[in-house]
């Protein structure tokens, strides 16, 4: 789920010039209308977690905007000339451009409703417009488009001699249903029975990230597969994983989303096939309470650890494995929690490592050299990231025939090079009083791995970060 | 000349600010910043992790009562650039300033005010009354914090400039300090 939730959805922004026109319009002319400035947008909605689309619209930028909506609003915002909160004020239209550079509309989309952003005085959002508030609606709507499709906003319904209308290519990139297949060649690919040959593959992903969209759930049902398919069956790189699941958040005002998923996965002739049933949620702590025991000149915690329980059940139907290496247990459980905690900072160190001489000092501002701002003393000079977790195994007995438990973590200590003296020096760019630009790590690590029978290993890393 | 509801959008653009700040409130160095160092403040150094951003989102719908996706928080780097998506600070500077300027320019157009000359838009520079009106009434509706005396003294001096258009001093004050 976490990975779902870190999908980075796209937001376009489009800035139009703004018109130097803003007269009267000649008497049987079309009012040369306004540039609207619009985005699309795509989120979650909380707790359902269905996938939402809209496509921002300002109403209060750019300035001959923001005086259109004076004329249309009127004299009463609660009885306007054009209301700014229903679905039929706007036309959102997939254009396509003529020969002559005009834009002919291809279909109109459906918009559901109109979301006005901000809260009035009283702290409920605002249900109506007036001048200049909101500054900016949303309008929610099915994004059914395809990909190099642009669309045009247009304000319907404007008191006569008004017109506004964005330039017409917004496109929205993100799609709830994506599908792809990929050909390509794997010379020398490695077989099952140790042999290679020459074979062709095919990649092909699905996701449909709102399965059930025709219908009102309070939850999110999902689909996705991953499969690699190959036209030698013994291709030790065949794969096929197909999921479906659900999720939605437990608390309506805590960000807390569960989710539970099926999974059916193996390779391309199912004689390693197995069922995998996943339950999970991630969340933070409530943290405020923490303000004086954890942010003070001792230590400086200023944000919770984040939280995951991972549950994972899987039955294994067929298993094909190495000659001479054994199978594996039929039916396997995991519970698997982990808390990752970073930005923790120890403050003192400042003065520690300034009595070791080792920290640059900030300076002032020297009057004699024109352009001289200074430089700011570093903001830390030593943190920490702490990440653990464990792995309970009932099924899986030890020599002793207790249940398996294998914990494991790592510490880092950090220490950003822009708090060091000699490293401004040595990598001027890196070092500028940046400390989330680049880090020495200092990590010791206990790690298990699951996907190698719970090996464990244990060792320090050392090296330099560069964070974008 | 001074109507309500340009004061008011104004206004309510610092209590979106302040309630952005709340709104933060999980990352506990947030609880003791000015309301200027928020409002500059790197929206991925405060909110780093994927949980944090989504609660920060969770508490934004409720108060200020903004959608924002999580793509708004990378394309946004601080939390002003963030707000002015969702409620333009310079527009609201400019129409307040606008209902505070001489002549014509209350009743005109917007865009019309921002491309007029400064001189025009309140006579007599920083030492005019129109100014020094417009100066006390901003104050007043600015937080103290967010336009320092430092910003007064700068803003003045374009507002002295004959050069200068309305646009400049609207987006000096904009720009908080």
């Amino acid at each position: 789920m976490k990975t779902r939730l870190n999908k980075v959805w796209p937001m376009v922004t489009i800035s139009i010039a703004v018109s130097p026109f803003w007269g009267q319009v000649p008497p049987g002319a079309a009012p040369k209308p306004a540039a609207l400035s619009v985005g699309t947008e795509s989120y979650y909605r909380y707790p359902s977690l269905e996938p939402a689309a809209a496509i921002s619209v300002q109403l209060a930028d750019p300035a001959p905007v923001y005086d259109l909506m004076k004329k249309a609003i009127g004299s009463d915002p609660h009885n306007p000339l054009w209301d700014c909160t229903r679905p039929s004020s706007y036309k959102v239209a997939v254009v396509s451009r003529q020969s002559d550079g005009s834009l002919k509309d291809v279909r109109i989309l459906k918009i559901t409703s109109v979301a006005l952003q901000g809260n009035d005085d009283t702290g409920k959002r605002l249900r109506y417009c007036d001048v200049g508030s909101p500054g900016q609606v949303q309008l929610i709507f099915n994004p059914d488009l395809g990909s190099k499709e642009t669309l045009q906003v247009t304000l319907v319904g404007l008191p006569e001699g008004s017109a506004a209308k964005s330039d017409g290519t917004l496109q929205y990139n993100d799609t709830v249903l994506s599908f792809s297949a990929t050909p390509q060649a794997a010379p020398s690919d490695k077989l099952r029975n140790g042999k290679t040959r020459d074979t062709g593959q095919a990649k092909v992903l699905f996701s449909d990230s709102n399965l059930l969209s025709s219908v009102q759930l309070p939850f999110n049902v999902y689909a996705k597969s991953s499969d690699l398919f190959s036209t030698d069956e013994k291709d030790s790189q065949s794969s096929f994983s197909a999921a479906v699941g659900l999720q939605r958040g437990i608390f309506p005002r805590w960000f807390a989303p569960i989710h539970f998923d099926e999974t059916v996965q193996g390779n391309q002739t199912a004689t390693n096939l197995s069922n995998v049933a996943s339950l999970g949620i991630t969340t933070l702590l409530p943290w405020s309470w923490s303000a004086r025991l954890l942010y003070n000149s001792i230590i400086q915690a200023p944000l919770p650890p984040d939280l995951t329980i991972g549950n994972q059940y899987t039955h294994r139907i067929n298993q094909l494995v190495a000659a001479g290496s054994k199978l594996l247990a039929i039916d396997d459980y995991s519970l698997n929690p982990v808390a990752n905690w970073s930005s923790v900072r120890f403050p003192w160190a400042c003065t520690v490592f300034g009595w070791m001489h080792i920290t640059q000092k900030g300076t002032q501002p020297n009057p004699s050299k024109p352009g001289d701002k200074g430089t700011q003393p570093p903001q830390y000079c030593l943190g920490t990231e702490l990440n653990f977790g464990g792995y309970y195994l009932p099924l899986d007995l030890t020599e002793a025939q207790h249940q398996r438990v294998e914990g494991y973590g790592d510490v880092s200590i950090l220490i950003p090079l822009s708090g060091l003296s000699f490293a401004s020096k040595v990598f001027p760019y890196l070092s500028s009083n940046d400390p989330a630009k680049s880090q020495i790590r200092i990590k010791w690590s206990d790690s298990v791995n699951a996907a190698n029978n719970y090996a464990r290993d244990r060792h320090w890393t050392y090296g330099i970060e560069l964070i974008k | 000349m001074e109507r309500s509801i340009e004061k008011t959008n104004l206004a309510r653009w610092f209590n979106y600010l302040h309630a952005l700040q709340f709104a933060c409130s999980i990352n506990t160095s947030v609880q003791t910043m000015t309301l200027l160092a928020f409002a500059n403040a790197k929206i991925a150094t405060i909110l780093p992790s994927n949980n944090e951003q989504n609660q920060f989102i969770l508490n934004v719908k409720a108060s200020p009562g903004f959608d924002v996706s999580t793509a708004d928080l990378t394309n946004f780097s601080t939390f002003e650039a963030l707000l002015d998506h969702f409620s333009p600070l310079p527009t609201y500077v400019a129409a307040y300033l606008q209902t505070l300027s001489a002549g014509a320019y209350p009743g005109g157009s917007l865009a019309d005010f921002l491309n007029a000359s400064i001189s025009g838009a309140f006579p007599g520079g920083s030492a005019g009354s129109a100014w020094k009106t417009a100066l006390g009434l901003l104050t007043s509706v600015i937080p103290g914090v967010c336009f320092s005396q430092t910003l007064q003294t700068a803003v003045a001096a374009t507002v002295d400039d004959p050069t200068k258009k309305m646009s400049d001093p609207v987006n000096q004050i904009s720009a908080l300090g």
